[in-house]
């Protein structure tokens, strides 16, 4: 399961790859037009835009390869065992964070999709963009339950050695 | 307020258990804010929390400077910065010893953060000093130190973070930058020359150079000048916005890696994506941090304890050298992005109060987070170079920092009594 959820989560990363390559040149394009009096028209929201990708895109890769930051106050003084247990409990209060923000979006999506809400140079509706921060943060909870489950495996295995 | 103070005992349960920063800050956030203003609300924050600062146009100046850091370590420019320190400064007893801290500095000035600086000069550094007979204590601690200028000089991903958080100019906090930085070379330049009195041992001269070949080393360095002068002169003069100076930044630093590191195609899709995660993790402790100040503000801690620092009539210099001991000690157990979200909110108001220039309060925060950097027992910035040279105990390390440490906290007090030597650039800019 872990393979199959990294495999995805390196798909994804390409995403995000794209959007900030994207920022770079949409912002030189802008900063040379300018000097012929031909600014990218929209910069500004294609970056805003690009942001939303690249950070969301990135989420599930930072959270499988378990780079998101800790404090390590008093875990390396614990008993491994006690440790392995608590890393299965710490995936499962990630993975409900995750949901509730998934679920908070997809709310405000839905609202700005009646609302009718649209960027004020391009015009572009502004719900696809929040369902779709939602839809990544369902991922990322996945996410935390693959490596909970993953946790809960080793767990297993540590005490049959035992 | 015992709501708060509940939620601070919360937080730092969840963080124990080793429950991600960001995640535990949302969690105390949510529930605490909830607690007081009712579930519907509290929720209804994450939607625009989330959504307002992905999109804060501000922020796309992160990714710039992130990948453009990247790409410079990429590139042999730190190499080149290294020979050219050296040939100037090898000579001299721990001569090898200042030429880090010197391409630390110049390296800092073309990347944002610490982390990236000590890694690439380690590299670089640790060799050539170790080649020299250089003790391991003197060697580590001047790359751990020199790279703590990573996130002093600009550009410097705290600082933006530092202004987009506090609505403070980030040109002003770059500019504010630059005095302080060159002051700490000097106070590391006299931790260095101390300890090569005490131990000139560990401290070796290294033969004397030639002037034609310090001046061909010299020449191999233009591309760093070059960049840094088109970028942050871009960016002072206001010919380009921060996140501009930065696409143009990773243009510059694109075409040296190609050139000079030999990039190709793939290594750059890692990068890119080392980048992106890097910005994402930032994310996520932005969200929650947001939301942990909106609960601390409305539940009136944040005031409670300003008007409390403020009572206590510390004077000006008491009340910063009380915050800067409290950064101290907190730098012992947390990481320097979560701790400046944590931190920033809660006594930022403290400085308003107190009439500090925000600018001057910023460059300060940023000092003492350096020097949480290289304290035990989670200096980062050792912890990254334990990792890069495994054969070199962490407590060498430490014994190693010690005197930086000591030349850290002199320029904090210099910058303290002497405001000036902060603000005189940026309020040369207005």
């Amino acid at each position: 399961m872990q393979r199959w959820a990294n495999g995805a989560a390196r798909l994804l990363s390409w995403i995000s790859v794209i959007a900030i390559v994207l920022i770079g040149a949409a912002t030189l394009i802008d900063i040379v037009g300018r000097y012929f009096n031909h600014p990218l028209y929209g910069a500004f929201e294609m970056i805003q835009i690009a942001m939303i990708f690249l950070v969301f895109t990135a989420l599930p890769s930072v959270t499988l390869q378990r780079e998101h930051v800790t404090v390590d106050l008093v875990q390396s003084a614990l008993p491994s065992k006690v440790r392995r247990v608590l890393l299965v409990l710490v995936g499962l209060v990630g993975a409900g964070t995750c949901v509730f923000y998934a679920l908070q979006l997809w709310k405000r999506g839905a609202y700005l999709e009646r609302t009718g809400e649209v960027t004020s140079n391009l015009l572009v509706p502004v719900y696809p963009f929040v369902i779709f921060m939602a839809v990544m943060w369902a991922i990322t909870a996945l996410c935390f339950v693959v490596l909970a489950v993953d946790d809960t495996a080793k767990l297993i295995s540590a005490r049959g050695e035992e | 307020m015992e709501a708060a103070l509940l939620g601070l005992v919360g937080l730092f349960l969840l963080l124990a258990c080793g429950v991600p920063v960001g995640i535990a800050m949302t969690v105390v956030g949510v529930v605490g804010f909830a607690s007081i203003v009712g579930v519907g609300p509290a929720s209804a924050l994450a939607g625009q929390i989330v959504y307002d600062n992905t999109t804060n146009f501000s922020f796309s100046v992160l990714p710039m400077f992130i990948l453009m850091g990247t790409l410079i370590a990429r590139s042999r420019l730190s190499h080149d910065l290294f020979e050219a320190a050296a040939a100037f400064l090898g000579h001299r007893r721990g001569g090898l010893a200042y030429a880090t801290v010197t391409a630390s500095g110049g390296f800092s000035a073309v990347c944002g953060s610490s982390a990236a600086t000590t890694a690439t000069m380690v590299r670089v550094a640790y060799p050539a000093m170790r080649e020299r007979n250089y003790g391991n204590e003197i060697a580590t601690g001047a790359v751990a130190v020199g790279g703590t200028l990573g996130i002093l000089i600009p550009p410097s991903t705290i600082m933006i973070l530092y202004g987009v958080l506090t609505e403070t100019n980030i040109v002003s906090l770059f500019a504010a930058g630059f005095i302080p930085g060159a002051i700490a070379v000097l106070c590391h330049f006299l931790a260095i020359w101390v300890m090569g009195r005490l131990y000139p041992d560990a401290a070796p001269k290294a033969p004397r150079v030639r002037w034609e070949h310090r001046w061909r080393t010299v020449a191999n360095v233009w591309g760093i000048v070059v960049l840094f002068l088109v970028m942050m002169g871009g960016i002072y003069f206001g010919i380009f916005t921060p996140t501009e100076g930065g696409a143009v930044g990773v243009a510059g630093a694109l075409l040296f890696a190609i050139f000079k590191g030999g990039l190709t195609f793939k290594e750059f899709v890692t990068i890119a994506q080392e980048a992106c995660r890097t910005t994402a993790m930032i994310f996520i402790i932005l969200f929650g941090a947001i939301y942990l100040s909106a609960f601390l503000e409305v539940s009136g801690f944040t005031s409670a304890l300003a008007s409390f620092v403020v009572s206590l009539d510390l004077g000006a210099t008491g009340t910063m050298l009380l915050i800067f001991a409290i950064y101290l000690l907190l730098g012992c157990f947390i990481e320097s992005i979560s701790m400046m979200f944590l931190t920033v909110p809660l006594f930022f108001p403290i400085a308003v109060a107190l009439g500090f220039d925000p600018v001057w309060f910023g460059i300060l925060v940023i000092v003492a987070i350096e020097i949480s950097l290289i304290t035990p027992p989670i200096g980062l910035n050792v912890f990254i170079m334990r990792g890069l040279i495994p054969e070199v105990p962490l407590r060498t390390m430490f014994v190693g920092v010690t005197p930086f440490v000591a030349s850290s906290v002199v320029l904090l007090l210099l910058l303290t009594l002497f405001p000036k030597l902060v603000t005189v650039l940026p309020d040369l800019m207005r």
